[in-house]
């Protein structure tokens, strides 16, 4: 009896064991779950950054918002992305911790432009260790070409447009006879947008959001796949599509981190999307009329050249009031 | 004897279960406050970063609200400094962006583009946490993150 009542005091143990392993893994979890939440919101803020860093640059340059457009070198997102995302890290931000980052850890980064996307993903190459003798596979950053947003109305024949974030204007797609090939045509971009209110505001954004996760799916099977297309890959299920929210309304930056091979024991995986209204730039003329200076938006002057007692006096503003020689008169002031 | 041995058995392991529990509820505890504390500091940063600049009241009050979850945390902001450096690449104007840290260590006015970078790190532990590792000798990792964002 006294040897069965031994044998009883173990079970407490064995149960305390089963609770202390309990605990272990529901704090991990938790752990992780919080890691989780700080990258996602360090992301985002990185993904923000990198957005205000786009337009910044852009003012900087003096190649503002006018005539509809956004110029902006992708290069210079991506920089500020990874800058202040190995400053949320708490890395010291080096070329060498910028170059490892990029090609260690981010997936996938989009730059969501006016007219286009360009998309980040891992490509892979092979190098060859001098000393060993045996190939390397090596990842590195590299950027799609600018995508269009294209969509072919169902009720145009032959018609397509390249959408742009206006949402009023798109560009028209047309065909040329190609130099190089008999009997065939090449696509162009015609440069002069056209209105396209007959297509609804929320199709256009379907579109464009749609064109962005197949890109975004196409730069995640890139950096996850190893080549061999015959290899399953393993791609983060809630960072693959982003059909539905459409985040994409305005000029954005989606990145998605992985910081499995990064210095972290866990997968930490998530999608941070930034993004920043438009806001197309305005700037306010000085002129003499009738004896009397006004102060006007460029916007509601309407076409100053054709009054001959208008003088634009800011030199900077040129280049701005004689491209707008096709406001009409009527309305202003 | 064996009736003894059983009885220190039995109060030993009534303990441990006791304070496998405890741990248990202060891990809970220290996982809330932490929630807590980062929350206080996206709150803290979407005010700057709208603001520009961070007042006494507005330091103050954050202090406070991160400082009241237990652990004894404090805090460092610095302001990383806008810098462009224009340069004609081919005709093409170009403008460079780095980053210069102030060497103020108090930054309260911020301009257009610079980064403010909030650490906030755990410098003690709570009393309850305290009791947990010494008598567990293991605990999670200190409180330590940093949030870096760019002024509006």
């Amino acid at each position: 009896m006294a040897r069965m009542l031994q044998l009883f005091y173990w079970l407490p143990v064995l149960f305390m064991s089963f609770f202390m392993v309990e605990i272990y893994l529901s704090l991990n979890a938790e752990i992780d779950s919080f890691n989780n939440e700080m990258l996602q919101r360090q992301v985002n803020a990185s993904s923000d950054a990198a957005v205000l860093e786009a337009i910044t640059n852009n003012s900087d340059i003096e190649s503002d918002y006018s005539h509809n457009k956004i110029e902006i070198d992708p290069d210079v997102c991506k920089r500020e992305f990874v800058t202040t995302l190995l400053g949320n890290l708490g890395y010291s931000v080096t070329e060498e911790a910028i170059e490892d980052f990029e090609n260690t850890a981010i997936m996938s980064l989009q730059i969501c432009m006016y007219d286009g996307v360009y998309t980040y993903y891992q490509d892979r190459y092979a190098t060859r260790n001098i000393s060993q003798g045996a190939l390397h596979n090596r990842y590195k950053l590299v950027s799609t070409p600018k995508a269009p947003y294209f969509y072919t109305p169902e009720d145009e024949v032959d018609t397509a447009y390249a959408l742009t974030l206006d949402l009023d204007k798109a560009y028209r797609l047309y065909t040329v006879p190609s130099e190089d090939v008999d009997g065939m045509y090449n696509l162009k971009i015609n440069t002069v947008p056209v209105p396209v209110s007959h297509i609804t505001r929320d199709r256009q954004l379907t579109v464009i959001n749609n064109t962005v996760s197949e890109w975004m799916k196409y730069a995640l099977i890139k950096s996850y796949g190893t080549g061999d297309i015959n290899k399953s890959y393993n791609i983060p299920a809630h960072a693959n599509s982003i059909t539905g929210a459409q985040p994409v309304r305005d000029l954005n930056v989606i990145g998605i981190v992985d910081l499995s091979d990064y210095g972290s024991m866990s997968d930490y995986t998530v999608m941070g999307i930034g993004g920043n209204r438009i806001v197309k730039s305005d700037p306010v003329v000085t002129y003499i009329r009738d004896g009397v200076r006004y102060w006007n938006y460029t916007s509601k002057c309407g076409d100053l050249n054709l009054l001959s007692d208008v003088k634009a006096y800011d030199s900077e503003y040129t280049a701005v009031l004689t491209d707008k020689a096709a406001f009409d008169l009527k309305g202003r002031e | 004897m064996t009736n003894a041995t059983g009885k220190f058995l039995g109060v030993g392991i009534a303990i441990m279960l006791l304070l496998l529990m405890y741990s248990n509820v202060v891990v809970s505890e220290s996982m809330l406050d932490r929630r807590q504390i980062a929350s206080e500091m996206v709150t803290f940063m979407d005010s700057v970063i709208d603001s520009r600049e961070i007042t006494e009241s507005s330091l103050n009050q954050f202090v406070s609200n991160i400082t009241s979850h237990g652990a004894v945390v404090n805090y460092k902001i610095t302001r990383k400094i806008r810098n462009v450096t224009y340069q004609n690449v081919g005709g093409v104007p170009t403008a460079t962006t780095t980053y210069v840290t102030d060497p103020n260590e108090n930054p309260m006015k911020f301009e257009k583009g610079d980064h403010i970078v909030l650490r906030v790190y755990e410098e003690s532990f709570s009393s309850t946490q305290y009791i947990v590792r010494e008598l567990t000798q293991m605990f999670m990792k200190d409180f330590d993150y940093t949030l870096e964002m760019r002024v509006r």
